[in-house]
């Protein structure tokens, strides 16, 4: 992997394990990435792949029956790169760096907001810690904060609680807290499912505004492939626990080579493209994490599936970018081309 | 492509159905405001027909569902439920042991597939209720009938002695669809029926859900926010705004030829997971304003970017446009279009 200073993190052979009643879930089973700074990463797949324990893992926020077993995540900070999965969890290093140089945006704002505390308070518990600002200084940056969210009488809105704020408003309350310290990394956990599309629009809106201004590099969690294509310049697809396919968002979502992918790809309804539309659905569901597949995580799932599939294949380059887990990637990759 | 539906394809007619839900507060717990969930709505739900609804969160598409049913009461208006003979029957003015005999013809498929199946009743439990409250004494008869309805929905007979929890969401969704269809409705709503599930498991509710309209004739009023969702299975959409239809087309009109402004913000904000159809968003200011104090004029000119002083002053009707021959329904002081003669009918 060739370094250089436009990468903001790097992750590589990551492997997170849980554990529960004495069984061991591989949630996250060897995921390499890398997010480039003023560059959006997008972590597509269904619920139960991985996505948010891959993240957890970056933000050392994973829950106590856990652990990092295998792998590196290496922050590239100015001062330096920082091996994050050697750092104490709630050691002095990892909270100077998080919420600071790496912050989280929560899938849910209703859950991730205290209800006890005011908004500015909670917004203004992060600059306390990791900024020198004092007393009133600290209340006019979280006004300023908010009213950069685009919320409404910020001076007003500062000291009410969150229950007084709609979804969307929560949301962005949510990132101005994540903001507040002009943070390097943003992992944003599915911010918009919760919220409607015209929310949404506004929040994606905020987000590319963020990436332009202040170069933050930006790791997006979702299942929308809508949202990949309006956002994303790399995709990483995963199910379960192993990045099957990724690449820049060209290359993934239009020479897509995983029998995955191309399934995903088909069993969405496109808007715009009316009733005609063929959709597939995948057959199946998700298999149980606690009795997997031996090989090739998707092979019961797969129309192309042969024998080769009981093992795991390994991570293979279709070009400098994009590369893939698949024995036969390279007959749908030719398909792909003769069309 | 659909034809002009005829007078006697109407299944279901509302006209001009309001609900006000009261607030109460203050001493003596008076009546001090009403929240206007539906504030007169006009639709005809023809035979056969997959009519969506859609519509942010809390503009009162999940109440009009649950109105239809006369699961809420409604506070103003008629619902007229009409059956294969012709017969017309007014839902909001029976009682409830009345309505007994509808409730076997009109069913709902609910949104949530964790909490809409009680833990305690294996499937076979929470399946027969409704048979043996329609008529099917013999638990033998019941068994066979839940059986083949598992097998209609693509799941195993042997499932019925099973607990929900040991089947996944998408399997739930159709046990809910399963339970939906066992007393033979003609109409079914269903409340965000696949807005829980996973992209691939989606895909393959909604197969079932268009394979079972085709083998039972049945007619579906969809309620989702997911207008990609709405686009591929409906034939008719209906676009929800504070209470109120502000937009009613066929669905292949809906795309290319939605009139109404809020629809274009609505359609501009969805991303499309097609790399050349980017297009550029159109981005709402605010929130939904509260259905309490809704905004004088039209609903949606506090956020509508091409208002003019009459939006805020009048508010605009659902008037009917004839494009290409079909029936277009918008309500919009801005459209330059000139509006159809009234039905002959």
């Amino acid at each position: 992997m060739a370094q250089n200073h436009d990468v903001a993190l790097t992750v590589s052979g990551l492997k997170t394990f849980m554990y529960t009643n004495k069984r061991c879930n591989k949630a996250v089973n060897g995921v390499s990435f890398q997010i480039k700074k003023g560059k959006t990463l997008c972590i597509v797949g269904e619920s139960g792949c991985g996505k948010s324990v891959t993240a957890s893992a970056v933000m050392q926020l994973l829950p106590t029956l856990s652990r990092i077993e295998e792998g590196e995540i290496i922050y590239h900070s100015d001062r330096g790169d920082i091996r994050i999965d050697q750092l104490a969890r709630n050691g002095r290093q990892m909270r100077a760096i998080r919420g600071a140089e790496m912050a989280m945006i929560f899938q849910d704002p209703m859950t991730a907001l205290n209800p006890v505390y005011t908004v500015g308070f909670q917004i203004i518990e992060n600059l306390k810690y990791h900024t020198a600002l004092k007393g009133r200084q600290l209340k006019d940056k979280a006004i300023d904060l908010l009213r950069s969210m685009g919320i409404p009488l910020p001076e007003r809105r500062v000291d009410e609680f969150p229950h007084r704020y709609s979804g969307g408003m929560r949301q962005r309350a949510m990132i101005a807290m994540a903001m507040a310290c002009n943070p390097k990394i943003l992992i944003a956990d599915e911010p918009t499912t919760a919220l409607d599309v015209t929310i949404q629009a506004q929040i994606f809106e905020l987000m590319d505004r963020l990436k332009k201004e202040h170069g933050t590099a930006i790791m997006l969690i979702t299942h929308d492939m809508g949202a990949v294509a309006e956002l994303a310049d790399d995709v990483a697809v995963m199910y379960m626990g192993n990045i099957v396919e990724a690449g820049t968002v060209d290359e993934v979502l239009r020479n897509p080579v995983h029998p995955y992918t191309r399934a995903l790809l088909a069993s969405i309804p496109v808007l715009g493209r009316g009733k005609n539309q063929d959709i597939h659905a995948i057959p199946g569901s998700t298999p149980d994490p606690f009795d997997r597949p031996s090989g090739c995580q998707f092979a019961p799932r797969c129309a192309f599936a042969t024998e080769a599939c009981n093992v795991m294949p390994d991570e293979t380059h279709v070009t400098d970018t994009h590369r893939v887990m698949c024995w036969r990637y390279e007959e749908f990759a030719h398909a792909a081309a003769a069309q | 492509m659909q034809q002009q539906h005829n007078e006697d394809d109407v299944i279901l007619r509302l006209r001009d159905v309001k609900v006000h839900f009261p607030l109460k507060g203050g001493f003596m717990q008076k009546t001090t405001a009403h929240v206007k969930a539906i504030d007169g709505v006009n639709l005809d739900v023809y035979r056969g027909e997959v009519l969506g609804l859609v519509g942010e969160s809390g503009c009162g598409k999940t109440t009009l569902g649950k109105t239809i049913l006369q699961l809420i009461h409604s506070t103003n208006g008629e619902i007229t439920y009409r059956s294969t003979d012709e017969q017309e029957t007014d839902l909001t003015k029976l009682k409830d042991h009345e309505l007994f005999p509808y409730r076997k013809r009109l069913q709902i498929v609910f949104q949530d597939p964790h909490s809409s199946l009680n833990p305690a009743f294996t499937i076979f439990g929470s399946l027969e209720d409704p048979l043996k409250k329609y008529g099917i004494k013999s638990r033998e008869e019941r068994r066979k009938i839940i059986g083949d309805l598992l097998e209609a929905v693509n799941m195993r007979r042997e499932y019925m002695d099973r607990y929900p929890h040991e089947f996944s969401g998408g399997q739930r969704q159709r046990i809910g669809i399963a339970r939906a269809l066992s007393i033979e409705p003609e109409l079914i709503i269903c409340d965000e029926a696949v807005s829980a599930l996973d992209v691939s498991i989606q895909a393959q509710v909604l197969q079932l859900l268009m394979k079972l309209k085709q083998e039972k004739n049945l007619t579906y009023i969809f309620i989702t926010h997911d207008l990609s969702v709405t686009e591929y299975i409906c034939d008719r959409i209906a676009v929800m705004y504070l209470g109120r239809i502000v937009e009613l087309c066929a669905s292949e009109d809906l795309y290319a030829r939605r009139l109404h402004p809020y629809t274009q913000a609505l359609l501009s904000a969805i991303p499309v997971a097609d790399l050349d159809k980017q297009t550029k968003r159109i981005v709402l200011e605010g929130d939904v304003p509260s259905p309490v104090n809704p905004p004088s004029g039209c609903p949606f000119h506090p956020r509508c970017q091409l208002r003019k002083d009459v939006c805020s002053q009048v508010e605009p009707k659902l008037k009917r446009y004839e494009i290409d021959g079909r029936d277009h329904y918008a309500a919009c002081h801005l459209i330059d279009l000139p509006e159809a003669a009234p039905n002959a009918a």
